[in-house]
C-alpha cells in the first residue's frame, strides 16, 4: 500500500521555501497542503513557493483543485507557486484535465526558481 | 313598460354626489317636558278647580238655602198677626216690599193666608190669587234641618223655602215663602271660576317659559356630548368630550370618555395581540424549521424523532446532527420558559450546539462550553435541561451527557424489558458558578440490534390525568416501550401521542413533549445483498441480473471498506486487473485515479464519510482476447479491439443525482478556486462511459466502460 501524504521543507541555496510532498495527495492530504502553503503566505510572509512533486505517487481530484486554488491565491497577492519534478502519473492526470494552462510546473528545482526569478 | 331612468346628481368635477341619508325626524326634549309639564299642570288645576267649585257650590247652596229659610221664618212671623186681620193685604204688602227692597238675590217674596191665597206681594195684581211661582216646584232634600211644615222646593230655575205663619196657640194662619233664582249661585260660582281661570293660565305660561328655560340651561351639554359620540363613532377614541358639568350629563360624558378611553386601550391591546400573534406564528415556524425532517437512518441506526405542541411555542427542542467522524450527534433540550423567550432561547441553543458538535469529543466539554456561550444571553432564573449524546451508528455506542434531563430509557430486546440511565447534571443555567462541570460525567451505553432508546422531554412523563389524579409517569412510559418498541422507533414515535392525548382526555396536552427515538437494526453485509441478485421479481431486475452475471463470470472483484485511506488498495487491484496488459501500463494511473474518485465520491456522498460499510468492484473484460490485445499491441497501426472492459462499483450508500453533472467551467477563477466537479471530469475523460444506476436490488451501480483509445495521454 502507498504511504499517506507527508510533508517536509526543503533546505536550497536561494531563499524561496522548497515544500516536499512524499505519498498519495487525497482529501486528508489536499487540507494539510493547503494549510501548509497558507501558512508560508501568510504567516511566514514568503510570496513563493516551490511545491516538490518528485516523490508524489498519487494525485486525487482534490489535490489538483488545491493546486488550482493556491495557484489562485498566490497570484492574488502577488506571489508565485510552481510544482516541481511530477512524475508521469500526476502529469498524466493534469494534462488530462488541461490544467497544466493555470498551473506553473517545471521539470527541475532550478527550473522552478528560474520561473520565480530568484 | 315605460324605461324609468334614474338621475343622479353631480358635483362640478362630474362625480356623483354622495346619496343624503333620509333626515330623521328629532323630537325636541325641551318641547315634550314642556308640553308634558304644561299638560300636567293643566290637569292637576282642572282637577282641583272643580272639586273647589264643586266644593264652592255645594257651600253656596247651603248658605242660600240657609238665608232662605231665615229670611222666610222671619216674613212668617212678622205675618201671623196681619193674617188674623181683616185686611192682611193692607199690612202684608208693604211689609214684603220693604223686605225684598234692594234684594236682588230674591227672586220673590210672598205671603199666603190659609186658602193659599196671596195676601203680601211685591206684585199687588195677584193679591188675593194663587201663587203662580209654585206650580211646578218639587220637594227638594232639604240641606239644613226644617220645623214642622217647612218645605223646600226647586226646579230648574228656582230655589223655594215655604215656612208656615204660625199663631200663638199653634194654630197655622198663613205660609210665608221666599224664592231665589238658580242662576243667582251660578253667578256667585261664575265669578271666582273666572278669576281662577285667568291666575291658572297666568300660571301655565309662566310654568312653559321656565321650564323651557330650564331645560335649555340643562340640555345646553347636550350638543357637545352629540359631537364627542360622533367623533367616537368615526374612530376619533383620543379627544375626550370634556363636558364641564354638574349634572348627570355630566357624569355620561365623563363616562363616554372612560369608555372611549377603554376602547382605545381595547383597541391597542388588540392590535399588539394581533402582531403578537403574527410574531408567534412566524416563531413556531421557525421553531418547526429547527426540527430534523423524518427518519436519520446510518449504518445500523434508525434515528426519529417528533414533537407535539400544547402551545404555539414552546421551548423543547431536538436535533440530529451528522458529525464530521460519520457519528451523529444527538440533541434533545427543554428550555424552562416557554412562549416566545423559550423560543427565542431554543434557537440560540440550536445554533450553539450545531457550531460546537465537531470540536468535542466528550458530551459532557460540549454542554459545558454550551453553557459557558450561553450564560451571557440567558436571563436570570431560565434554564435549559439538555440531553446530548454522540451515537456510532456502525456499533450502535452512545456516548452521552445529561445536564438535568429525564433519564433515558433503553428497550432491551433480548430481556423485553426498559432499563433506564439517571444522571447526576443539573440544568445548564441553572447554577452559574461552574458547578455543571463538576455535575456532568460521560456515560455510555451500547445499543444492541432490536434496542430502542428513547429521550423525552418532562411533558411526556409529567402529563395529568385529571381524572386519576395522577401523573403518566416512568412505569407508563416503560409499560409503553415494551409495548410498542418490537415494532420498531417509528412505531413507538407514531403511537406515542394518541396515548398521551387519551391519557389526558377530556383535557388537552398541559405541556409540549419532545421525543428522540433511536433504533439499532440489523444490516445485512454487502455480500448478502448481491446475493439477492439471484432473485429478482421484476423484469427490470432480471435483465439487470442477466448483464451482471454475464459480467461477473470472469470477474475480479475487490471489497473495499468505505474509508478514504483504503482506496489505496486500488492500486495493486488496478495493477492486477490490468495485468498481461503491457500495452495498457501507461493507462493503468488513470484507472486508478478515476476508480479512486468514484469511489471517494461514493465514500463522501453515499456513505457520508463513515467507515463500516463496503464498495464492491469489479473488473471484466469483455471484448479482445488477449491475443487480440497482444497482436495490437505488436501493431500501433492494426485494428484495436472495442474497449478492454468494464469496471463496475456497487455500493449501499444514499443515492445521489449526478444526471445534473457538466463539466466545470475551469476559465472561470471563481470555478478554479472552488474546484469541484474535477473528479467526475477525470472518469468522464478517462472511461469511455459512464453510466450511473442507483438504487437497484444489488444496490446502487456504476458502470465504467474502460478504452485506452479514449484516454488522451499527452
Amino acid at each position: 500500500m502507498a504511504d499517506q501524504l507527508t510533508m517536509t521543507w526543503e533546505p536550497n541555496p536561494v531563499s524561496i521555501p522548497v515544500l516536499r510532498l512524499k505519498g498519495r495527495l487525497d482529501v486528508v492530504g489536499a487540507n494539510q497542503l493547503r494549510d501548509e502553503a497558507r501558512r508560508s503566505l501568510q504567516i511566514a510572509g514568503e510570496l513563493n513557493l516551490v511545491v516538490d512533486l518528485a516523490d508524489l505517487q498519487f494525485v486525487a481530484s482534490t489535490g489538483l483543485a488545491t493546486f488550482l486554488l493556491l495557484t489562485e491565491e498566490y497570484a492574488e497577492v502577488g506571489g508565485t507557486i510552481v510544482f516541481a519534478k511530477a512524475i508521469p502519473a500526476v502529469i498524466q492526470v493534469i494534462l488530462l484535465l488541461n490544467i497544466d494552462q493555470f498551473l506553473k510546473l517545471a521539470q527541475t528545482e532550478a527550473s522552478a526558481f528560474e520561473m520565480i526569478g530568484a | 313598460m315605460a324605461n324609468k331612468k334614474t338621475h343622479t346628481k353631480t358635483k362640478a368635477g362630474g362625480k356623483p354626489a354622495t346619496p343624503m341619508p333620509p333626515r330623521r325626524r328629532i323630537f325636541s326634549m325641551r318641547a315634550i317636558i314642556s308640553a308634558v309639564t304644561v299638560s300636567l299642570i293643566a290637569i292637576s288645576v282642572v282637577a282641583f278647580g272643580s272639586l273647589a267649585e264643586r266644593n264652592t257650590r255645594q257651600t253656596l247652596n247651603e248658605e242660600i238655602e240657609g238665608r232662605l229659610i231665615l229670611e222666610a221664618r222671619n216674613l212668617a212671623s212678622l205675618s201671623v198677626d196681619a193674617l188674623l186681620s181683616d185686611y192682611p193685604e193692607l199690612t202684608l204688602c208693604p211689609l214684603v216690599s220693604e223686605i225684598q227692597h234692594d234684594r236682588t238675590d230674591i227672586a220673590f217674596m210672598a205671603v199666603l193666608d190659609h186658602e193659599d191665597k196671596v195676601q203680601g206681594h211685591i206684585d199687588l195684581n195677584i193679591i188675593g190669587g194663587g201663587l203662580p211661582m209654585l206650580t211646578d216646584l218639587q220637594p227638594r232634600q232639604a240641606l239644613h234641618t226644617l220645623l214642622p211644615n217647612e218645605k223646600v222646593l226647586a226646579n230648574t230655575n228656582l230655589v223655594v223655602v215655604s215656612v208656615p205663619a204660625q199663631h200663638a196657640n199653634g194654630r197655622q194662619v198663613g205660609t210665608a215663602v221666599v224664592g231665589l233664582n238658580q242662576s243667582y249661585v251660578d253667578e256667585m260660582v261664575a265669578r271666582p271660576r273666572q278669576a281662577f281661570l285667568m291666575l291658572t293660565i297666568g300660571l301655565l305660561v309662566a310654568g312653559v317659559g321656565v321650564s323651557l328655560l330650564i331645560m335649555s340651561f340643562l340640555l345646553r351639554p347636550l350638543g357637545a356630548l352629540r359631537a364627542g359620540l360622533e367623533r367616537i363613532g368615526r374612530g376619533d377614541l383620543a379627544s375626550p368630550i370634556q363636558l364641564n358639568d354638574k349634572t348627570e350629563l355630566g357624569l355620561l360624558a365623563e363616562t363616554v370618555d372612560g369608555m372611549a378611553g377603554q376602547l382605545l386601550k381595547s383597541q391597542a391591546e388588540m392590535l399588539e395581540k394581533e402582531r403578537l400573534g403574527a410574531e408567534m406564528s412566524l416563531a413556531h415556524q421557525m421553531q418547526q424549521s429547527l426540527l430534523p425532517d423524518g427518519e436519520i437512518r446510518q449504518g445500523s441506526c434508525v434515528c426519529h424523532g417528533a414533537y407535539a405542541a400544547a402551545a404555539e411555542v414552546g421551548g423543547d427542542y431536538y436535533d440530529i446532527i451528522e458529525r464530521i467522524d460519520g457519528r451523529l450527534g444527538l440533541v434533545i433540550a427543554d428550555v424552562s420558559g416557554k412562549g416566545l423567550a423559550g423560543c427565542l432561547v431554543t434557537s440560540m441553543l440550536a445554533v450553539l450546539i450545531r457550531s460546537l458538535h465537531n470540536r468535542y469529543e466528550s458530551p459532557s466539554d460540549l454542554l459545558v462550553n454550551l453553557e459557558k456561550d450561553l450564560l451571557s444571553t440567558l436571563a436570570p432564573g431560565t434554564f435549559i435541561t439538555v440531553f446530548y449524546g454522540i451515537l456510532d451508528p456502525e456499533t450502535g455506542l452512545l456516548v452521552f451527557a445529561s445536564a438535568g434531563h429525564c433519564p433515558l430509557a433503553i428497550y432491551r430486546a433480548n430481556k423485553n424489558q426498559v432499563d433506564w440511565t439517571y444522571t447526576k447534571g443539573i440544568p445548564v443555567g441553572a447554577m452559574r458558578n461552574g458547578a455543571l462541570a463538576k455535575t456532568l460525567a460521560d456515560s455510555t451505553v451500547l445499543l444492541a440490534p432490536g434496542d430502542v432508546a428513547l429521550q423525552y422531554t418532562d411533558g411526556l412523563n409529567e402529563a395529568w390525568n385529571a381524572q386519576q389524579q395522577e401523573q403518566f409517569e416512568f412505569s407508563r412510559i416503560a409499560e409503553y416501550l415494551v409495548e410498542t418498541a418490537p415494532q420498531g422507533s417509528q412505531s413507538v414515535l407514531e403511537n406515542l401521542l394518541p396515548r398521551i392525548e387519551a391519557w389526558t382526555a377530556p383535557d388537552p396536552l398541559g405541556d409540549d413533549f419532545t421525543l428522540l427515538a433511536v433504533e439499532r437494526i440489523e444490516v445485512p453485509s454487502i455480500r448478502e445483498t448481491t446475493d439477492h441478485i439471484a432473485t429478482p421479481t421484476t423484469i427490470s431486475v432480471l435483465r439487470r441480473r442477466e448483464h451482471l452475471e454475464e459480467m461477473m463470470d470472469d470477474a475480479k472483484r475487490l471489497y473495499l471498506p468505505s474509508r478514504m485511506e483504503d482506496l489505496a488498495l486500488l492500486t495493486d487491484w488496478v495493477a492486477d486487473c490490468l495485468d498481461g496488459r503491457p500495452e495498457l501500463a501507461d493507462c493503468k494511473d488513470l484507472v486508478e485515479t478515476s476508480l479512486f474518485e468514484v469511489c471517494a465520491n461514493i465514500i463522501e456522498h453515499g456513505y457520508r464519510n463513515q467507515g463500516g460499510h463496503e464498495l464492491a468492484l469489479w473488473w471484466v473484460p469483455t471484448t479482445g482476447t488477449e491475443q487480440e490485445w497482444s497482436a495490437a499491441a505488436n501493431n500501433e497501426d492494426g485494428p484495436r479491439p472495442d474497449g478492454i472492459g468494464y469496471f463496475m462499483v456497487c455500493d449501499q450508500g444514499t443515492a445521489f443525482k449526478n444526471e445534473n453533472w457538466t463539466p466545470p467551467d475551469l476559465q472561470d477563477p471563481k470555478v478554479r478556486r472552488r474546484g469541484r466537479g474535477l473528479g467526475w471530469q477525470i472518469v468522464h475523460l478517462s472511461m469511455k462511459r459512464v453510466v450511473y444506476t442507483p438504487n437497484t436490488p444489488a444496490g446502487n451501480l456504476t458502470l465504467l466502460r474502460f478504452d485506452p483509445a479514449k484516454t488522451p495521454v499527452r
